[in-house]
């Protein structure tokens, strides 16, 4: 028990400390393919130590959201990592269900960005809230087929499900791609890449994110990358989880495993964003609806073509 | 010691404080005093006999009864006074009834009170709807409800006199309380009524009322019978879904606070309902987490959505009196001008739309686990597809109920106010903030209370099987807690950065423009014109756009309306039928006295052959083979 929640920890820990790390590796490789050297892996720290040495801006329209928002939206995230099986075990808080609540708190988070946002009255913000509103919704639809997909595969209902699944060439891995490919889709668009919206873009009337966090400086802009950089942690850390073959492994063995799962994953999305252009905002429902129905698909193949549930 | 008889001293004390304010009513402050009066000690009389009596699932919905009828009592004074409060006495009268007759469809056992207290809470509740009677709006809204009522009353008395069979009895109780609840197609009458409604009557019927369709259709329409099939738990479900989708894509396009939230309210009892159809579905397999999740989430979510929405309306009752509006679109930045109020709104659109650590949360938790249970009954297709249908729809509904509720909280309270009147409103006396502000805190309250009243009241024959539900449930509670508590430490440790405690007020960044106004900013029409467009005719919007044309753009336009299609596409179409219908038989009201006295003896003797001469002939027919 206590050796099982001490790894828990060990990766808990390297949860938070690491997650600025992932948008350095996207940015790298962006630079790669760009044919640039492209900024240091670890230049969101030195922007983050550079911003919690910065006093705070609130407009003056705010009426206090914009001051509490980023509080809000770091707690709920922290609070959601807190129910990942890191390290391969069981989150010590972890009980039937946390998965939900799990989504639920980055959904809370999202509403806190969002009242945040709208705090300001700028259009640009109002903008970037009421696209993020219209793709979050159907973004949860795809997530929670996606979790029936995994109660249907492990018969359990917690995070723990995430232990009992992998791509280890089961019978079940037909439908476990299909359901991490719609996954996929929706790390992309919940983390605001390329081609649901593009990070890069600052000036634009067609970013999401980016648009949402413009009037926060200082900390309250620190808390705010870094929630962004722990959220794209969350859900690679998600994906690695879905398709890391359940199994004995030792500590040190599911360490690298996972790290390099982590650093691969990164390295794609990092790629999907240097080959591909941002989609029309009118395709982006289409893609999440078309997770959504992979998802379903997958379901359908678990009970018609696999048989019934473990 | 008997509590029914306390019952009937609560609803005498109540009607006693009806018939004094109405006797009162020349006297307005008077009749506001025994009105308040009799009220108060009515529920307090009600709330004894509720915790002394013995746990009965009944409590679930005379709690939000009461609760909304408190808050109501004393927001209503600073509410009516300026444009209502001359007429206090038939406020009181009314509302007093209306809680009493509430609290009487609860307690009658017997089908004929129970069907008078039915029509007693209708009727009374059509008064107080048709309060501002002289708008013509509220004129049309109280009388399409007055419809509603009666239909349903109708259907209700078919329902006790002639069903024969079981599924005779459910189909007349879904209809007949589904036009209480808002089933689809049933629904039109709460986006007319609730508007037109005082504020604290629209929180008393959202909050309270409408679920008071579910007892109905759990003691009559299941109960009484002591039968049920599988059939009833999917067409709860099924029609749970239509309500939770329609609701909440019904209520975009809507610029009317209180429209906006009775769609919302839909969408609620279509939550509801779920958890009832996974309750019973799991009564037929006998699996207990079903049972109690489907159940308990039900019964929760009514007390959750009481809380939640009663205070809604309630604020929006303060923002109609702050501006003297309630289209959303000429407000704005009122967060700065009504603090308390403001962020009240904030915390309980954001506890509705499900969110943890509010209480709305946890039911929707509980109904979720019902679903994800519904997986686990073997070899069953039908029990799969409502596993994977009931949190798939239940996760659609709460995103799109999280903008829903970002574009009211957004439109109305954030960012700059966009007319006069909002720009100059202050925040409402004390009496109209601090009921509001307890029904939130009650609603943190379920949150942290759940897991110790489930533990309780869970039947000892299941604790062992319901142990990791009731975990999660304390689970959830700790974590809302921890979270809180994050958030908190949060902002101490800002303040102790270097410069955490600095704040430098500028004005919001707008791409160089010097000065963004409050036309520069996002509408709550804008907000929500992604969704509307993407569910495209379903919300009932339809637009009206002139293009500029030719080389000199010499005008154009937009216009937006949106109608409710339940209400344009079926009903003034069937009202349109049948009055062409009438029409044809116009003939009969020719105007001659023989040709009536004709009609009256045809109608006599069809119905002795109905009443005399089929029975006979059929004894005969079972005798004579």
């Amino acid at each position: 028990m206590t050796d099982k929640f001490i790894f828990w920890l060990i990766w808990f820990v390297i949860s938070l400390a690491a997650a600025p790390i992932l948008p350095g590796i996207i940015n790298k490789v962006k630079a790669f393919f760009a044919g640039r050297k492209g900024p240091s892996v670890f230049q969101l720290y030195y922007d983050l130590v550079k911003l919690l040495r910065k006093e705070s801006i609130v407009s003056t329209t705010s009426g206090g959201v914009l001051f509490f928002a980023p509080a809000v939206i770091l707690a709920t995230l922290i609070g959601a990592a807190l129910f990942l099986p890191f390290g391969g075990q069981h989150s010590p808080l972890g009980f039937t269900g946390d998965i939900i609540l799990f989504f639920y708190l980055l959904g809370t988070s999202r509403v806190a960005m969002i009242f945040g946002a709208l705090d300001t009255g700028s259009s640009f913000e109002g903008m970037g809230s009421s696209r993020e509103a219209h793709f979050a919704a159907l973004a949860e639809a795809a997530i929670f087929a996606i979790i029936a997909f995994l109660v249907l595969l492990t018969g359990r209902c917690g995070t723990e499900m995430l232990s009992f699944t992998g791509f280890s060439g089961s019978m079940y891995a037909t439908s476990l791609l299909l359901c991490a490919g719609a996954f996929f889709v929706v790390l992309l668009v919940e983390n605001c890449r390329v081609p649901a919206d593009d990070p890069d873009t600052h000036l634009e009337l067609t970013m999401i994110h980016e648009a949402m966090v413009l009037d926060y400086a200082g900390p309250d802009l620190a808390a705010i990358l870094y929630a962004g950089a722990l959220k794209l942690w969350l859900f690679v850390s998600f994906f690695v989880m879905l398709l890391m073959p359940a199994g004995e492994w030792s500590f040190l063995e599911y360490s690298s495993v996972f790290t390099a799962g982590i650093v691969l994953t990164t390295v794609i999305v990092g790629c999907a964003e240097s080959c591909m252009a941002r989609y029309r905002f009118l395709k982006v429902p289409q893609m999440l609806t078309g997770a959504l129905c992979t998802a379903l698909l997958a379901v359908f193949f678990l009970v018609f073509f696999e048989g019934v549930v473990r | 010691m008997n509590f029914e008889n306390l019952y009937a001293v609560a609803l005498a004390l109540m009607s006693i404080g009806a018939a004094g304010a109405l006797a009162a009513g020349k006297r307005p402050a008077l009749s506001q005093a025994i009105g308040c009066a009799g009220l108060i000690s009515g529920i307090i009389v009600s709330a004894i006999s509720v915790c002394a009596g013995l746990p009965d699932y009944v409590n679930l919905f005379r709690i939000p009864i009461l609760i909304l009828g408190l808050a109501g009592a004393w927001f209503s004074p600073q509410y009516l006074k300026g444009h209502g409060s001359q007429r206090s006495g038939i406020y009181y009268f009314f509302f007093n009834l209306t809680v009493a007759a509430m609290l009487g469809v609860t307690i009658m056992n017997r089908p004929i009170p129970f069907l008078v207290m039915w029509e007693i809470m209708g009727l009374a509740s059509f008064a107080l709807v048709a309060f501002d009677y002289k708008s013509r709006q509220v004129a049309r809204a109280a009388w399409i409800y007055l419809l509603a009522c009666q239909a349903g009353g109708m259907v209700l008395l078919g329902m006790f006199l002639m069903a024969s069979s079981v599924e005779a009895f459910f189909i007349l109780a879904v209809i007949g309380f589904g036009l209480k609840i808002g089933f689809p197609l049933l629904h039109v009458w709460l986006p007319e009524a609730h508007p037109a409604a005082p504020a604290p009557v629209s929180a008393l019927m959202s909050g309270a009322m409408i679920q008071l369709g579910f007892y109905g259709i759990w003691r009559w329409g299941i109960n009484a019978v002591a039968s049920y099939s599988e059939m009833f738990g999917f067409t709860l479900i099924a029609l749970g879904i239509i309500c939770c989708l329609g609701g909440i894509i019904l209520s975009f396009p809507r610029t009317n606070i209180k429209t906006l939230l009775a769609y919302s309210s839909i969408e609620n009892m279509g939550i509801i309902s779920l958890g009832c159809g996974l309750g019973l579905l799991g009564l037929g397999k006998g699996n207990v987490t079903m049972i109690f999740g489907g159940f308990t989430g039900a019964g929760l979510h009514m007390l959750n959505h009481a809380l939640l929405k009663g205070g809604l309306f309630l604020l929006a009752g303060s923002v109609q009196k702050a501006t003297g509006s309630l289209e959303m679109e000429k407000m704005g930045g009122l967060l700065k001008r009504m603090p308390v109020s403001g962020s009240l709104f904030l915390l309980n659109s954001a506890g509705l739309s499900g969110l943890p650590p509010f209480n709305a949360f946890v039911s929707e938790f509980l109904i979720y686990l019902a679903g994800f249970a519904a997986f686990t009954v073997p070899g069953k297709p039908l029990f799969m597809v409502a596993g994977v249908a009931v949190p798939v729809v239940l996760a659609l509904t709460g995103g799109l109920a999280a903008a829903a509720f970002c574009k009211v909280g957004g439109a109305v309270f954030l960012g700059e106010p966009r007319s006069k009147e909002a720009a100059e409103a202050v925040e409402v006396p004390l009496s109209m903030r601090l009921p509001v502000l307890l029904l939130f805190l009650c609603g943190c309250a379920v949150t942290v209370l759940t897991p110790a009243a489930a533990r309780l009241f869970a039947p000892e024959e299941w604790i062992q099987e319901l142990y990791p539900a009731i975990r999660a449930l304390q689970m959830v509670a700790v974590t809302s807690l921890a979270v809180t508590g994050l958030f908190v430490l949060l902002v101490l440790i800002k303040g102790l950065l270097p410069r955490g405690k600095e704040i430098r007020r500028s004005c919001t960044w707008d791409c160089g423009f010097s000065k963004p106004d409050a036309r520069m900013e996002y509408t709550g029409s804008a907000f929500i014109q992604p969704l509307v467009f993407f569910c495209g005719r379903l919300t009932g919007a339809r637009r009206k756009i002139t293009h500029p044309q030719g080389n000199f753009p010499e005008k154009s336009s937009f216009e937006e309306e949106s109608a409710d299609p339940g209400m344009e596409f079926f009903w003034e179409k069937s009202f349109k039928f049948f009055f062409r219908l009438a029409a044809k038989l116009n003939f009969l009201q020719s105007g001659y006295l023989h040709f009536y006295i004709l009609i009256m003896t045809a109608a006599l003797v069809l119905m002795l052959v109905w009443g005399f001469l089929l029975p006979w002939a059929g004894t005969l027919m079972k005798g004579g083979f």
